[in-house]
């Protein structure tokens, strides 16, 4: 108590840790500052060698293009939230019960299965690609937004049932069985007990499934051979290429700009979810 | 009839016997303590009760109903874990109410008598609040009455107040036998404290290994432990054992210390002795001092160290027998390194056999 009172000498280790974090945000903004400060700037300034940092004037011809670019930004978003938005929902809807199972229940040889699971993250996923292209062209999922996202699903779900499955187990058995002793059935234990108590790892299985799909290029630009149904990143290589080979930097950086919005508006919505000590007060 | 009755049960996990043969009755509006150990089984008997584990062997009457396979929810029992088990999302109110809902039922009648209940232990000011924003002894109010709100045939309580401090245990001890007195409820109350179990029960069942080594009243354990286990469990501080041999047997026990001591006769109590080694067991508040030449003197002994409580006075002694530790009054005159004598009660010494049995 007394130690709290008395004025917090701050010392020399904490200026360190400060320098240190300020020093790693630098490194991860600057490209992004770089960016917006290109994309602000006409586009045949964005291109003139040699580059200013600050742009010489302000113009937002650079988002003006990419509104329009070919079957215009507003379908490519779509297509990228639509793929992103089935991403998540097939992740939720596969990785929390996969996770309750994995944590709850005793599933014989259930190490062996989630060791499976797991290892599959190590296979390059370019190494799939092909295989998996005569696969979905077979059954008639390539140039469809359903095909991607089954695509991303893949990508993402080892992932999200460890994540799902750490979630679960970190509920402790107690409560679980307080329940079954106050006569509740598991149905009502999962919906009432178990999933308020594991949003916050649905909110992070969601977050990272939206990350995974909006970014994803490659398995997009070989499942997706009809221009309305490219996504943000497809696109954002299609406004690069500027005319005779050369590169167009300043719709190259207004498309980063737009792409990153999403991500951070997402994250930011979804932060709050993130609350420790949720299970705080529950034991003990 | 008994209302709860356990017979015969056994419980193994894989290879491990974790209960054998426990066989017990306990009646309507009973307080029943099991008590032993870490480790000793006493939670896996109350989960065999509760439903949360399968019997291996054996059979559980609740109310003359055959419950040994029997859902949880059906045995119309309710149950206070050690880690209290609140729901950290729910207001004290929806945990009070947690079991009307999962019955289905609505919201009004279910948090009206999560309110009533609540009232009985002084929460009612709390309805709303989260048991993160709690203390101990408030979110152990709460789990009681997640108990209390199914009006339950039987309570089943694991280690509830091993959580809280040493003053909230007193206050909880005695708010929970009130609870008893007032619900005249039969609860099974699992403890390894002693204390616990000897201030709050009718009855205590006393464990050790997954068996029951004794079942009495409080103060019939405290007086006549059937083995050296029981003695040695219940009872603070510690009964004293002191290695002999008996050399006389029949109505009178002659029982030898060694050689700096005088034979020490009582009248046995339990099953017949043999001549042969055997334990004298003394409580530290059964014996006392003496001048070393004195007629009553049985033990010469010195005085190690003497801690003084206020009330009572604990002293450390070294014998040609070994340490013993004596219980006395508060001014009790004596210092360290003096020279005494130990003297006892022969109508309340206790001797145990090679086998641990009383004698
Ligand atoms: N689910 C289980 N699987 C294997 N061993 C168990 C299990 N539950 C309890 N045990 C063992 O059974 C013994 C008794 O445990 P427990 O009833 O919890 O003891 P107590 O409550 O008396 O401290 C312990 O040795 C414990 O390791
Ligand atoms: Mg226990």
């Amino acid at each position: 108590m007394s130690m709290a009172l008395r004025p917090r000498r701050v010392r020399r280790g904490e200026y360190l840790v400060a320098a240190i974090c300020v020093g790693m945000i630098t490194i991860m903004i600057w490209p992004i500052v770089m960016s917006f400060l290109a994309s602000i700037k006409p586009p045949d300034e964005a291109s003139r060698p040699p580059p200013h940092y600050l742009p010489q004037s302000l113009s937002l011809e650079n988002y003006r293009s990419i509104l329009t670019y070919h079957a215009g930004l507003a379908v490519y978003v779509g297509n990228s939230l639509a793929v992103a938005g089935l991403t998540i929902v097939f992740c939720l809807v596969l990785s929390v019960p996969a996770g309750y199972g994995l944590a709850r229940f005793d599933i014989p040889g259930k190490e062996v299965i989630f060791l499976i699971l797991l290892a599959s993250m190590m296979l390059p996923f370019q190494a799939l690609l092909v295989p998996l292209y005569l696969l979905f062209s077979h059954i008639g999922l390539t140039a469809s937004k359903l095909g991607l996202a089954i695509l991303h699903t893949m990508l993402q779900l080892p992932f999200s049932i460890y994540l799902m499955r750490n979630s679960f187990e970190g509920i402790p058995k107690e409560m679980e069985e307080a329940a079954v002793v106050d006569g509740a059935t598991s149905l009502f234990t999962l919906r009432r007990i178990f999933l308020p108590l594991v949003m916050p790892g649905m909110v992070t299985v969601a977050l990272f499934a939206f990350i995974t799909s909006w970014n994803e290029f490659l398995g997009a630009l070989i499942l997706m051979n009809d221009e309305k149904q490219f996504t943000v990143p497809i696109m954002m290589t299609g406004v690069s290429s500027g005319n005779f080979g050369s590169v167009n930097w300043g719709g190259l950086q207004a498309s980063v700009i737009v792409s990153i919005l999403p991500c951070l508006i997402i994250y930011l919505l979804l932060q709050r979810y993130y609350m420790t000590g949720l299970l705080s007060g529950a034991v003990k | 009839m008994a209302h709860v009755e356990l017979t015969d049960l056994s419980k193994t996990f894989g290879a491990f016997q974790a209960l054998q043969d426990i066989s017990l009755h306990i009646e309507k509006g009973e307080f029943c303590a099991l008590l032993g150990p870490s480790g000793c089984g006493k939670s896996t008997l109350l989960r065999l009760i509760a439903g949360l584990e399968d019997v291996t062997s054996g059979e559980i009457r609740i109310n003359g109903r055959d419950v040994t396979d029997m859902e949880p929810a059906d045995r119309k029992i309710a149950m206070v874990f050690q880690s209290y088990a609140l729901y950290p999302h729910m207001t004290v109110a929806e945990n009070i109410a947690f079991s009307l809902e999962a019955a289905g039922m609505p919201k009004a009648p279910r948090l009206a008598r999560a309110a009533e209940v609540a009232k009985t232990l002084q929460l009612d000011h709390l309805l709303n609040r989260r048991p993160a924003l709690l203390s101990g002894g408030q979110r152990q109010r709460v789990a009681i009455g997640r108990a209390l709100v199914r009006d339950p045939e039987v309570f089943l309580f694991d280690e509830p107040l091993s959580n809280l401090d040493a003053m909230l245990r007193v206050q909880m001890r005695m708010e929970l036998s009130s609870l008893h007195h007032d619900l005249a409820a039969t609860m099974i109350y699992v403890t390894h404290d002693q204390v616990e179990a000897m201030t709050m029960a009718d009855r205590i069942v006393v464990m050790d290994q997954g068996r029951i080594r004794q079942i009495g009243a409080p103060m019939a354990l405290y007086a006549h432990p059937a083995d050296r286990f029981v003695a040695a469990f219940i009872g603070s501080p510690s009964m004293n054992f002191l290695p002999g041999t008996i050399t006389g047997t029949g109505a009178q026990l002659t029982l030898d210390l060694g050689r700096a001591a005088k034979p020490f006769t009582l009248t046995p109590r339990g099953q017949s002795a043999a001549k042969g080694p055997a334990d004298l067991g003394i409580r530290p508040e059964h014996a006392t001092l003496t001048a070393p030449d004195a007629t009553d003197a049985t033990l010469p002994a010195r005085i190690r160290l003497v801690e003084r409580l206020g009330n009572q006075t604990l002293v450390h002694l070294e014998t040609a027998a070994g340490p013993f530790t004596l219980q006395g009054p508060g001014d009790l005159p004596a210092k360290p390194g003096d020279q005494t004598a130990l003297s006892f009660d022969p109508s309340r010494a206790h001797v145990f056999g090679p086998d641990g049995k009383a004698i």
